[in-house]
């Protein structure tokens, strides 16, 4: 089985730099006039939030085919601009391990999508490369209505190859601001 | 030696034609004219002062003129201190001064019986240009016929100090039949009073860095000032507007690259009289400011304060915004 841990991760560009402003007194007179300046430097925020676990649950003697299970979930973007996801796990590499000392390993796909739904039909993402552009909610709980969807694809003959066992992973999802 | 009758009758008649030759007279004269005494001036937009008087131009001396009396024309001439083609008053009547202490005027002349009500400019120690048709002595068969106006900008008046404005000045014709009888005429005075008008500061301005957003939270700002005026009690009015701001009196921070907009609340506090924030929109405030000390003695008496919605950061793209607050302030 694989877990996905709940995780946030917010990410923020630190570097900045401001022009000096100019702010100028009046002068005395009938009237006088002054001048404030105001500046602000907003940074590149992005945050991932909803996720959920996902549990296969067993596969035995009586199970045939591959497993699919996803997971929706929201990606907040400053500005609703662009983002990708980089996928990569506590496994270091697309693979559940047993949980009991075996060696045995159930390797999976990973699918990603900017969409609630949709994911299982998305292009499978390389382990540590990063996802397609996708345009995140300037809300940062999505308004309540996930925005981004995962899916999680194992093949039969990876199960059929593997040791009775539980059998889980972490996958790590690093949102990165475009 | 003996005049007979025949004799006496040629001198009679040379007496009248020696009569005839000495009512040709070569005569132009301008009469008195008032001195200009505009009284007390605060912030009253122009101002204007005209006086009439007569001015006659004729082949005689005579004001009820026989019949060979003829009416010649004639141009008036201002002269003010020479300095150049311009009139001058001046603080204290001191004609040294320049700048802000001495206040440009204007001489406008007509012909009120012929004019029309045409204006013509007088330029310093130069006869216009344009003639008028002069009375007989004295003006007795029209009235007053020379009408000279002193025209005064308000952006002039405005630029001055304040004090007791002064010029003399002189009054010339040139006329007669001969178009070159010249009256040197006399002196007029002109006298102006700037008053002292209640007047304002604001100063200890400094720009308001909001700082980097990162994704949390609202942000709020202050940033209080001082503002000084001499009106009754200190009081004063306030218009605060910025360049981004919105018909509807809305502040936005604007980022120049793309004109993305984010939205904030502004409001002013006059702090020596206690009373809350005022949100700022398109009305100006009011408030009290230090009437004793232009710099408030080192302690602000009002303030603005900026006030951003978390989720109008949240939305806005990455990059710089920013504005530029104005506060206008004149005395209440």
């Amino acid at each position: 089985m694989k877990k996905i841990t709940k995780s946030f991760f917010l990410l923020s560009t630190m570097a900045s730099a401001f022009a000096i402003a100019q702010t100028q007194d009046g002068s005395l007179g009938a009237t006088s006039t002054g001048q404030i300046d105001l500046d602000l430097q907003v940074l590149d925020s992005v945050e991932i939030t909803s996720l959920n676990s996902i549990d296969f649950g067993t596969y035995g003697a009586g199970n045939t085919g591959d497993i699919n299970q996803g997971d929706s979930f929201c990606v907040y973007r400053n500005g609703g601009d662009g983002y990708t996801i980089t996928p990569t796990s506590s496994n270091g590499s697309f693979e559940l391990a047993g949980t009991d000392s075996n060696a045995d390993t159930i390797e999976y796909t990973v699918r990603l999508n900017g969409a609630a739904t949709g994911a299982s039909s998305a292009s499978a993402v390389s382990y540590n490369a990063a996802s397609s552009t996708f345009n995140g909610s300037v809300f940062r709980d999505c308004s309540s209505t996930d925005n981004a969807s995962i899916d999680v694809n194992i093949a039969e003959q990876e199960i059929r190859d593997a040791t009775t066992d539980t059998y889980s992973d972490t996958l790590i999802l690093l949102v990165n601001p475009i | 030696m003996t005049i007979t009758k025949q004799s006496r009758k040629w001198f009679v008649a040379l007496l009248f034609l020696a009569g005839t030759v000495s009512a040709q007279t070569d005569h132009v004269e301008v009469r008195t004219l008032a001195d200009y005494a505009f009284g007390t001036y605060i912030s009253a937009g122009s101002v204007q002062l005209e006086n009439d008087h007569c001015v006659s131009s004729a082949n005689s001396l005579n004001p009820n003129p026989p019949k060979s009396g003829q009416r010649y024309p004639y141009r008036l001439g201002v002269t003010g201190d020479g300095s150049d083609s311009s009139y001058y008053l001046y603080l204290d009547g001191n004609t040294a001064e320049t700048g802000n202490r001495r206040v440009t005027i204007r001489f406008m002349h007509t012909d009120i019986l012929e004019d029309a009500g045409m204006y013509h400019e007088l330029f310093d120690s130069t006869y216009e240009t344009h003639s008028h048709l002069g009375q007989f002595r004295n003006c007795v068969q029209n009235g007053s016929n020379s009408r000279l106006r002193i025209e005064i900008n308000a952006d002039e008046l405005a630029a001055k100090t304040s004090g007791n404005y002064s010029g003399t000045f002189g009054i010339s014709s040139l006329g007669g039949y001969s178009g070159t009888a010249l009256d040197p005429g006399f002196s007029f005075f002109v006298s102006l009073t700037i008053a002292s008008a209640s007047e304002v500061q604001i100063s200890a301005l400094d720009a308001i860095n909001l700082g980097s957003y990162a994704g949390n939270g609202s942000i709020t700002a202050s940033e209080s000032f001082c503002v000084y005026s001499t009106a009754l009690n200190g009081a004063y009015n306030i218009a605060i507007t910025s360049t981004n701001q919105d018909a509807s009196g809305n502040f936005f921070l604007v980022k120049d690259a793309t004109g993305a907009k984010i939205n904030y609340a502004l409001t002013f506090v006059d702090s020596s009289v206690q009373q809350p924030y005022l949100e700022v929109g398109t009305s100006s405030l009011s408030g009290v400011g230090n009437n004793t000390a232009v710099d408030c003695g080192g302690q602000n008496n009002a303030a603005i304060a900026v006030n951003i919605q978390e989720q109008a950061l949240l939305a806005a793209e990455t990059g710089t915004f920013s504005d530029s607050i104005v506060l206008l302030v004149q005395p209440e």
